[in-house]
Protein backbone atom coordinates (compact mmCIF):
# COMPACT_ATOMS: atom_id res chain seq x y z
CA UNK A 1 0.00 0.00 0.00
CA UNK A 2 1.09 3.63 -1.24
CA UNK A 3 1.41 6.27 1.56
CA UNK A 4 -1.15 8.51 -0.31
CA UNK A 5 -3.55 5.50 -0.44
CA UNK A 6 -3.37 4.67 3.33
CA UNK A 7 -3.75 8.68 3.37
CA UNK A 8 -6.95 8.77 1.73
CA UNK A 9 -8.53 5.30 3.47
CA UNK A 10 -7.36 6.94 6.96
CA UNK A 11 -9.29 9.85 5.60
CA UNK A 12 -12.27 8.32 4.72
CA UNK A 13 -12.33 5.96 8.10
CA UNK A 14 -12.14 9.35 9.97
CA UNK A 15 -15.06 11.42 8.16
CA UNK A 16 -17.24 8.01 8.49
CA UNK A 17 -15.79 8.79 12.17
CA UNK A 18 -17.32 11.78 12.52
CA UNK A 19 -20.56 11.27 11.06
CA UNK A 20 -20.38 8.04 13.61
CA UNK A 21 -19.84 10.35 16.48
CA UNK A 22 -22.78 13.11 15.57
CA UNK A 23 -25.36 10.05 15.77
CA UNK A 24 -23.96 8.33 18.86
CA UNK A 25 -23.66 11.91 21.08
CA UNK A 26 -26.97 12.74 20.14
CA UNK A 27 -28.18 9.60 21.97
CA UNK A 28 -25.54 9.54 25.08
CA UNK A 29 -25.97 11.71 27.75
CA UNK A 30 -24.40 13.11 31.37
CA UNK A 31 -20.15 12.30 30.83
CA UNK A 32 -20.37 9.94 28.05
CA UNK A 33 -21.61 13.09 25.71
CA UNK A 34 -19.05 15.39 26.74
CA UNK A 35 -16.39 12.38 26.20
CA UNK A 36 -17.85 11.80 23.01
CA UNK A 37 -17.95 15.80 21.74
CA UNK A 38 -14.32 16.06 22.86
CA UNK A 39 -13.63 12.66 20.56
CA UNK A 40 -15.47 14.23 17.80
CA UNK A 41 -13.55 17.77 18.29
CA UNK A 42 -10.26 15.62 17.99
CA UNK A 43 -11.40 13.45 15.15
CA UNK A 44 -11.99 16.52 13.42
CA UNK A 45 -8.36 17.64 13.59
CA UNK A 46 -7.05 14.41 12.28
CA UNK A 47 -9.20 14.71 9.34
CA UNK A 48 -8.20 18.33 8.93
CA UNK A 49 -4.22 17.29 9.53
CA UNK A 50 -5.01 14.32 6.94
CA UNK A 51 -6.64 16.45 4.15
CA UNK A 52 -3.36 18.88 4.56
CA UNK A 53 -1.24 15.58 4.34
CA UNK A 54 -3.02 14.36 0.95
CA UNK A 55 -3.00 17.75 -0.22
CA UNK A 56 0.70 18.06 0.12
CA UNK A 57 1.64 15.15 -2.00
CA UNK A 58 -0.67 17.09 -4.94
CA UNK A 59 -4.09 14.65 -4.78
CA UNK A 60 -7.27 15.69 -4.02
CA UNK A 61 -8.42 13.78 -0.61
CA UNK A 62 -11.61 11.59 -0.79
CA UNK A 63 -14.59 13.40 -0.53
CA UNK A 64 -17.25 12.60 2.96
CA UNK A 65 -20.40 10.30 1.86
CA UNK A 66 -23.71 12.37 2.75
CA UNK A 67 -24.40 9.73 5.28
CA UNK A 68 -23.00 6.19 6.49
CA UNK A 69 -24.66 3.00 7.27
CA UNK A 70 -24.27 2.63 10.82
CA UNK A 71 -22.44 -1.13 11.53
CA UNK A 72 -24.13 -1.56 14.29
CA UNK A 73 -28.10 -0.65 15.87
CA UNK A 74 -28.48 2.60 17.50
CA UNK A 75 -31.59 2.46 20.10
CA UNK A 76 -30.10 3.30 23.18
CA UNK A 77 -26.93 4.18 25.12
CA UNK A 78 -25.57 0.86 25.34
CA UNK A 79 -25.19 0.53 21.92
CA UNK A 80 -24.30 4.23 21.39
CA UNK A 81 -21.18 3.41 23.58
CA UNK A 82 -21.17 0.27 21.45
CA UNK A 83 -20.82 2.48 18.22
CA UNK A 84 -18.26 4.51 19.87
CA UNK A 85 -16.06 1.72 20.02
CA UNK A 86 -16.44 -0.09 17.07
CA UNK A 87 -15.86 3.58 15.41
CA UNK A 88 -12.43 3.88 17.15
CA UNK A 89 -11.40 0.50 16.43
CA UNK A 90 -12.24 0.78 12.57
CA UNK A 91 -10.43 4.31 12.42
CA UNK A 92 -7.16 2.34 14.19
CA UNK A 93 -6.92 -0.57 11.47
CA UNK A 94 -6.69 2.27 9.19
CA UNK A 95 -3.84 3.81 11.25
CA UNK A 96 -1.91 0.65 11.54
CA UNK A 97 -1.98 1.04 7.99
CA UNK A 98 -0.92 3.92 7.41
CA UNK A 99 2.23 3.71 9.97
CA UNK A 100 3.27 0.61 7.95
CA UNK A 101 2.68 2.50 4.70
CA UNK A 102 4.87 5.63 5.93
CA UNK A 103 8.12 6.76 6.30
CA UNK A 104 10.86 6.43 8.93
CA UNK A 105 11.16 9.28 10.95
CA UNK A 106 8.40 10.93 8.67
CA UNK A 107 5.88 13.59 10.03
CA UNK A 108 3.07 11.53 8.37
CA UNK A 109 4.01 8.23 10.57
CA UNK A 110 4.69 10.28 13.87
CA UNK A 111 1.37 11.77 13.26
CA UNK A 112 -0.19 8.29 12.29
CA UNK A 113 1.65 6.81 15.57
CA UNK A 114 0.65 9.50 18.01
CA UNK A 115 -3.10 8.74 16.67
CA UNK A 116 -3.33 5.15 16.95
CA UNK A 117 -2.34 5.58 20.91
CA UNK A 118 -5.36 8.23 20.69
CA UNK A 119 -7.73 5.76 19.21
CA UNK A 120 -6.73 2.68 21.89
CA UNK A 121 -7.12 5.24 24.07
CA UNK A 122 -10.62 5.92 23.52
CA UNK A 123 -11.65 2.39 22.75
CA UNK A 124 -10.85 1.55 25.91
CA UNK A 125 -12.95 4.70 27.54
CA UNK A 126 -15.87 2.66 25.33
CA UNK A 127 -15.36 -0.72 26.99
CA UNK A 128 -12.73 -2.32 24.06
CA UNK A 129 -9.30 -2.77 24.62
CA UNK A 130 -7.88 -4.80 22.29
CA UNK A 131 -4.36 -6.20 22.85
CA UNK A 132 -2.86 -4.99 19.43
CA UNK A 133 -5.11 -2.06 18.32
CA UNK A 134 -5.54 -1.62 14.78
CA UNK A 135 -3.49 -5.05 13.66
CA UNK A 136 -5.51 -6.55 10.65
CA UNK A 137 -7.41 -9.76 11.73
CA UNK B 1 21.74 -7.98 10.06
CA UNK B 2 17.62 -8.38 10.55
CA UNK B 3 16.08 -4.59 9.84
CA UNK B 4 14.90 -3.20 13.13
CA UNK B 5 16.40 -6.31 15.01
CA UNK B 6 17.34 -3.89 17.89
CA UNK B 7 14.18 -2.10 18.35
CA UNK B 8 12.51 -5.66 18.42
CA UNK B 9 14.82 -6.71 20.65
CA UNK B 10 14.15 -3.78 23.31
CA UNK B 11 10.89 -4.13 22.79
CA UNK B 12 10.55 -8.00 23.77
CA UNK B 13 13.12 -7.22 27.14
CA UNK B 14 10.28 -4.42 27.78
CA UNK B 15 7.14 -6.48 28.03
CA UNK B 16 9.08 -9.27 29.57
CA UNK B 17 9.74 -7.24 32.66
CA UNK B 18 6.22 -5.84 31.98
CA UNK B 19 4.74 -9.58 32.44
CA UNK B 20 7.16 -10.15 35.35
CA UNK B 21 5.72 -7.29 36.84
CA UNK B 22 2.35 -8.13 36.56
CA UNK B 23 3.46 -11.86 38.15
CA UNK B 24 4.86 -10.11 41.31
CA UNK B 25 1.34 -8.25 41.69
CA UNK B 26 -0.93 -11.27 40.35
CA UNK B 27 0.80 -13.58 43.16
CA UNK B 28 0.19 -11.04 46.34
CA UNK B 29 -3.19 -9.68 45.00
CA UNK B 30 -6.87 -10.28 46.35
CA UNK B 31 -9.39 -12.49 43.88
CA UNK B 32 -11.10 -9.71 42.61
CA UNK B 33 -7.95 -7.59 41.71
CA UNK B 34 -6.10 -10.55 40.48
CA UNK B 35 -8.92 -11.09 37.70
CA UNK B 36 -8.26 -7.44 36.31
CA UNK B 37 -4.74 -8.21 36.55
CA UNK B 38 -4.63 -11.74 34.61
CA UNK B 39 -6.85 -9.66 31.99
CA UNK B 40 -4.28 -7.41 31.50
CA UNK B 41 -1.53 -9.64 31.85
CA UNK B 42 -2.62 -11.39 28.49
CA UNK B 43 -2.54 -8.37 26.68
CA UNK B 44 1.06 -8.35 27.45
CA UNK B 45 1.61 -12.02 27.00
CA UNK B 46 -0.10 -11.20 23.42
CA UNK B 47 2.23 -8.15 23.03
CA UNK B 48 5.56 -10.67 23.54
CA UNK B 49 3.80 -13.62 21.23
CA UNK B 50 3.67 -10.94 18.75
CA UNK B 51 7.19 -10.09 19.05
CA UNK B 52 8.32 -13.87 18.85
CA UNK B 53 9.28 -13.46 22.75
CA UNK B 54 8.52 -15.79 25.67
CA UNK B 55 8.34 -14.78 29.42
CA UNK B 56 11.24 -14.75 31.76
CA UNK B 57 11.53 -13.85 34.99
CA UNK B 58 13.01 -10.20 35.42
CA UNK B 59 15.63 -9.00 38.38
CA UNK B 60 13.96 -5.06 37.59
CA UNK B 61 11.10 -3.88 39.91
CA UNK B 62 8.37 -2.40 38.91
CA UNK B 63 6.26 -0.04 41.67
CA UNK B 64 3.97 2.09 39.80
CA UNK B 65 2.52 -0.30 36.72
CA UNK B 66 0.97 2.78 35.11
CA UNK B 67 3.48 5.14 35.16
CA UNK B 68 5.75 1.70 33.65
CA UNK B 69 3.31 1.68 31.02
CA UNK B 70 2.89 4.95 30.11
CA UNK B 71 6.92 4.83 30.27
CA UNK B 72 6.79 1.85 27.62
CA UNK B 73 4.36 3.66 25.15
CA UNK B 74 6.76 6.79 24.84
CA UNK B 75 9.86 4.28 24.28
CA UNK B 76 7.70 2.26 21.89
CA UNK B 77 6.36 5.05 20.38
CA UNK B 78 9.71 6.36 19.42
CA UNK B 79 10.74 2.55 18.16
CA UNK B 80 8.11 2.58 15.55
CA UNK B 81 9.26 5.92 14.28
CA UNK B 82 12.65 5.04 13.37
CA UNK B 83 11.55 1.04 12.11
CA UNK B 84 12.76 0.57 8.45
CA UNK B 85 10.01 -1.84 7.96
CA UNK B 86 6.70 -0.73 8.06
CA UNK B 87 5.00 -3.69 9.70
CA UNK B 88 7.46 -3.40 12.47
CA UNK B 89 6.41 0.14 12.68
CA UNK B 90 2.93 -0.70 12.85
CA UNK B 91 3.51 -3.44 15.45
CA UNK B 92 5.71 -1.46 17.44
CA UNK B 93 3.28 1.64 16.88
CA UNK B 94 0.05 -0.97 18.25
CA UNK B 95 2.01 -2.15 20.95
CA UNK B 96 2.81 1.07 22.32
CA UNK B 97 -1.11 2.18 21.53
CA UNK B 98 -2.17 -0.79 24.28
CA UNK B 99 0.22 0.21 27.09
CA UNK B 100 -1.02 3.83 27.15
CA UNK B 101 -4.75 2.49 26.97
CA UNK B 102 -3.67 0.17 29.51
CA UNK B 103 -2.23 2.99 32.12
CA UNK B 104 -5.36 4.51 32.08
Amino acid sequence: MTELTALQAALAAEQATIYGYGVAGAVLTGADRTYATTALAAHTVIRDQLTALISALGATPVAAQPAYRLPTPLNDTDEARALAAQLEQSGAGELWDLVAATRPAGHARALAISWLSDAAVRAAHWGAEPALPGQPA
Amino acid sequence: MVPDAAALLSARTGEQRLLAAYDAKIAHAAAKERARLEVARAIHAAHLSALHGAPLPSEQRIRHLPAALRSSAHHLRGLALAAVVGENAALLASIAAAHEASAG
